[in-house]
């Protein structure tokens, strides 16, 4: 490996989430980065038939993972995309995202 | 219309307190080569974009790059969390924190505010996609220098993966140039009088 990939483009921290909840967090976040990076790629190339197939499979992947996560840990998305505990409301409950400790 | 989605892009961690690095690291979340530029940058540009595709990923790279703005406000966060006035002072960020506190504000570390004459707009679609290239180059350096200068392994892995979305971020501007040249040169009319 070249100096150049060894500063700056080493591969991420091999981390692993102890909890449920970073498990699940962390589903949600790899699906959501490939979802990302294909709608990048779809914006300058969107008669790729494949990339838009393999986009509808994280679109689905991506909503079961938010949807698990949701039941277990509260919503995640803001103005009616999720819904709230029916006791309280969820959205106040647990750490802020520059407040996690991914544990 | 935006979504706020109550969780990071990508998950950070910081091995302790550095008030020092976060100082630096505030550069992208206020300097001129900074997340709040990229994203002001790029949303602002879209209403002057000839193409869908154009204005498609104009929105959704400007998105994103609320998302880094608040993972780079996260990093800073972290790096000055509990930190006391005397250990801010002896990381020389005394001035700082008189006027901030641990509060996060729109400068780079040295204390120059932001100021929208940091971003461009042209009106003119080549002129203005150029520029977009250039500031994902320009941010891709910066966070290089960032990397250098932090020995913190988790700072290190946040720092590399948002490098690496100004490098694909650069190759998607890129491609909509080449469509915008593209449709440029094909709506050319010649007027006969």
């Amino acid at each position: 490996m070249d100096t150049f990939s060894e500063t700056f483009s080493e591969t991420s921290l091999a981390f692993a989430p102890q909890s449920e909840e970073g498990r699940l967090l962390q589903q949600i976040n790899e699906n959501q980065f490939a979802a990302v990076e294909l709608q990048l790629y779809l914006d300058t190339h969107p008669e790729d038939l494949g990339a838009i197939a393999m986009y509808n499979q994280c679109h689905a992947d991506l909503i079961r993972c938010l949807r698990d996560y949701e039941s277990r840990c509260g919503p995640l998305l803001s103005y009616g995309l999720s819904a709230s505990p029916c006791h309280g409301w969820g959205w106040l409950d647990g750490p802020w995202p520059w407040e996690t400790n991914f544990s | 219309m935006w979504i706020y989605e109550r969780k990071l892009e990508y998950p950070l961690r910081v091995s302790g307190p550095d008030p020092r690095m976060a100082s630096c690291i505030l550069t992208q979340y206020g300097g001129p080569q900074g997340e709040l530029g990229a994203a002001l940058r790029y949303l602002n540009m879209r209403y002057s974009m000839p193409t869908s595709r154009a204005k498609g990923i104009l929105t959704d790279i400007g998105s994103e790059e609320l998302g880094h703005m608040e993972m780079i406000a996260t990093l800073v966060y972290k790096l000055t969390e509990g930190v006391s006035a005397q250990d801010m002072k002896a990381a020389g960020l005394d001035a700082m924190y008189a006027d901030h506190r641990h509060a996060l504000f729109w400068q780079n570390g040295d204390g120059v505010p932001w100021v929208a004459a940091y971003i461009s707009a042209t009106g003119d679609p080549v002129a203005d996609l150029t520029e977009n290239m250039a500031a994902e180059q320009k941010a891709r350096a910066i966070y290089e220098n960032l990397i250098t200068l932090t020995d913190d392994p988790c700072v290190k892995d946040g720092l590399r993966w948002l490098r690496e979305r100004e490098v694909v971020h650069f190759q998607r501007f890129g491609e909509a140039l080449m469509y915008v040249e593209d449709h440029l040169t094909q709506k050319q009319v010649y007027p006969v009088s």
